[in-house]
């Protein structure tokens, strides 16, 4: 493996805190799920976001993430990282709601108008049309591909850790991040043009 | 799923991404002569390989600085209901019980083992010093005690001697007790007090608070005991147990009737609690639990979602929709809940923000007119804020709900709001004010056959109404049993095809 260019470096071994609170969740202890989710709760919610354009439905998503942890947790045997074990059962929840969902909801009808928005400085307008381009981008993705670059380049997780979330090859997942950030800058190339 | 990928400039380019952007390119790779040296040189030649690394790497930025990331305020709440969800929906404990034998290594046993021994260990040692100590300093006590005794055998009164009468004290009981069992006497109330010196300082119980709420929710009592019970109570300075807790709750939640002193004495309650941040709080958690909870609710959760309702704060109100989102059988709760009238604001807002929520979510359909049902006998006040909503509101469904809910109005300015809206509305909005007028009381109605004129949502408004006026339109109409049902019965998806029928007969009827 070469080394690493332009990527972040990411704790990919668990600190001594963390093997702390698993030890004592294994062990019965309730109490330590807390401190020991508490780092991922971000993440999962981001990448729940991701997966869901309602932003309580990612809420929901990420509570019965925990609650599916929590039971499980007794048998994770570390053979991967807890983020990533934690992501892959977040990854695979979203790819079946109906596992989780009451029931699966029809697409919002309802269409906001605001009374009155101000002028926004140029520069706010174009950040809100880079994203709003991103996020219609990213929307058209694959569950697959957007999840592979999700965790790449907010997570900054390297193949074989998007690979172990999404249940797949590493080169598989390369593909699948490759793939991604070709379309979504395909459509926000002129947004991002040195 | 799109399967057409956009070709990049140059066929390298993933290669360059893969290597110098996310630094991953391994023998494995599946990508045509990569080594490291020849992507290093071809970078160099290629612009296109250049540009898009460099696009790569802000669309990678962007990313990482703009997506769904939470700030710390957002996700400390989400994270304490996320927990709670976890706590509810999980046995109280996971329990070594179920740790699978392989997972327990030795580390766990010493963590499962000793530490509990050693704790217990500890507690021993300290309650065995504790009454050692206790035992020594009761002998010291008792052999003050006896130091101090006159020679009467009898306690000292503590007067200062000046005061004392040398005329010797009639005998009483107390000095015909022996001398060895008042000794004894005296040893013992020595001890009890330095027993309640010896206790750790916590806030003493306040059982006059759990008795003041007990007579506050005590209907046979007169209101002014009730009222006087009330002043005496004081926000907590720390959380109130649970039992005290839930005694508060369920006679707040038992309080409630218009009559004018349940009233003035439910309105005093609630601006009590108002004040008292720690009872809220805990009123948070017992709505999360409720919120958790999967199958019938417990009557616990319908007291706290009672009160929470009653009070009008923002929180719990956020808290409430949230709970209407996991029980989507419950706002008839909390629609009874307000019908009580003691909350002068924000009851509207409230039932609206559930029904939109319901709404955005599937739960209930657009059209559905079911939540009507929610605004019945409501006070006149939460039809002022309807009102007010109605004219404030940008979103064609959320006035669409309004004009619904106005139909279980009475009043003049309320009726005209709605005939108003049957010329000024869209195509749903003048629909749902026909609807709603179809439902408000009929003495309300009974002149408006004559102003019908060629409005033929009004005609089937008062038809759907049942009006005796309309009698001789439907008549003429010819409809049918399975027709007359419809109209009187149909659900508001239906309506429009209803109204229909009076479109465009409205002047043949009059002929």
């Amino acid at each position: 493996m070469h080394p690493r260019v332009g990527s972040r470096p990411q704790p990919s071994e668990p600190t001594e805190h963390e093997r702390l609170w698993l030890g004592r969740c294994q062990a019965g202890d309730g109490a330590a799920f807390q401190p020991l989710m508490r780092p991922y709760l971000a993440g999962l919610l981001a990448l729940a976001r991701r997966h869901c354009r309602d932003p309580h439905w990612a809420e929901d998503l990420v509570q019965e993430t925990l609650v599916r942890a929590f039971r499980g947790l007794p048998a994770f045997r570390g053979d991967a990282a807890l983020r990533t074990w934690l992501y892959r059962i977040l990854v695979r929840l979203a790819s079946e709601p109906q596992r989780w969902q009451r029931s699966f909801r029809a697409e919002p009808l309802d269409v906001d108008v605001p009374d009155g928005l101000g002028t926004p400085a140029a520069d706010a307008a174009m950040a809100r049309e880079l994203q709003d381009r991103l996020d219609e981008a990213m929307e058209r993705l694959t569950p697959r591909q957007r999840t592979a670059l999700h965790l790449r380049a907010v997570e900054g997780m390297d193949y074989a850790a998007i690979a172990a979330v999404l249940a797949c090859t590493p080169v598989a997942a390369r593909m699948h991040v490759l793939a991604a950030r070709r379309k979504v800058l395909d459509r926000v190339r002129e947004h991002l043009e040195p | 799923m799109n399967r057409t990928t956009p070709s990049p400039d140059c066929p390298r380019s993933d290669a360059v991404l893969a290597r110098f952007l996310d630094g991953d390119v391994d023998d494995g790779s599946g990508f045509a002569l990569v080594d490291d040296a020849t992507l290093r040189a071809h970078l160099q030649d290629c612009a296109a390989c250049r540009r898009q690394l460099q696009r790569a790497r802000r669309l990678d930025a962007v990313l990482a600085a703009r997506v769904g990331t939470a700030g710390r305020g957002e996700l400390d709440p989400l994270a304490q209901r996320w927990f709670a969800a976890v706590t509810a929906a999980t046995p109280a404990t996971v329990a070594a019980a179920t740790v699978a034998p392989a997972t327990v290594t030795p580390a766990n046993v010493a963590r499962v083992a000793v530490w509990p021994a050693a704790a217990l260990l500890v507690l021993a040692v300290l309650a065995a010093w504790s009454t050692w100590a206790f035992a020594a300093a009761e002998r010291r006590a008792a052999a003050e005690v006896c130091a101090s005794l006159p020679a009467t055998g009898l306690p000292d009164t503590g007067l200062p001697a000046g005061c004392r009468s040398d005329v010797p004290a009639a005998p009483t009981a107390a000095a015909a007790v022996p001398l060895r069992q008042a000794s004894v006497t005296d040893i013992e109330v020595a001890g009890g007090t330095l027993r309640r010196r010896s206790r750790p300082p916590v806030e003493a119980p306040a059982p006059d608070r759990r008795l003041a709420w007990r007579t506050i929710g005590d209907r046979s009592a007169p209101t002014e005991q009730r009222l006087a019970a009330l002043a005496q109570v004081t926000p907590p300075r720390a959380p109130l147990p649970t039992h005290a807790f839930l005694d508060q709750l369920a006679v707040l939640a038992g309080l409630g009737d218009r009559g004018g002193g349940e009233r003035e004495l439910h309105g005093r309650c609630l601006a009590l609690v108002r004040g008292d941040a720690l009872f809220q709080q805990q009123l948070r958690s017992a709505l999360q639990l409720a919120e958790t909870r999967r199958g019938a609710p417990t009557d616990t959760d319908l007291a706290a979602l009672t009160v929470a309702a009653r009070l009008g704060v923002p929180t719990l109100d956020a808290a409430l929709v949230r709970l209407m989102r996991r029980h989507p059988e419950r706002p008839p709760v909390l629609a009874a809940a307000l019908r009580c009238g003691a909350r002068a604001v924000g009851a509207a807002d409230l039932l609206l923000d559930v029904w939109h929520d319901l709404v955005a979510r599937g739960e209930i359909a657009d059209t559905d007119a079911a939540p009507m049902a929610w605004f019945r006998h409501q006070p006149d006040h939460v039809f002022d804020e309807v009102a007010a909503a109605l004219a404030q509101t940008g979103s064609s469904p959320q006035r669409v709900r309004c004009l619904l809910a106005l139909g279980e109005a009475s009043g003049a300015p309320t009726l005209q709001l709605l005939l108003d809206w049957l010329q000024r509305g869209s195509f749903l909005e003048s629909h749902a004010a026909a609807f709603a007028l179809a439902h408000r009381p009929r003495h309300e109605l009974a002149d408006l056959a004559a102003q019908c004129q060629d409005d033929h949502l009004l005609r089937a408004a008062l038809a759907r109404a049942g009006l005796p006026a309309t009698v001789d339109w439907l008549a003429a109409l010819g409809l049918d049993a399975e027709a007359r049902a419809l109209l009187r019965h149909g659900s508001f998806a239906e309506f429009p095809r209803v109204a229909g029928w009076f479109r465009g007969t409205v002047a043949a009827l009059d002929d």
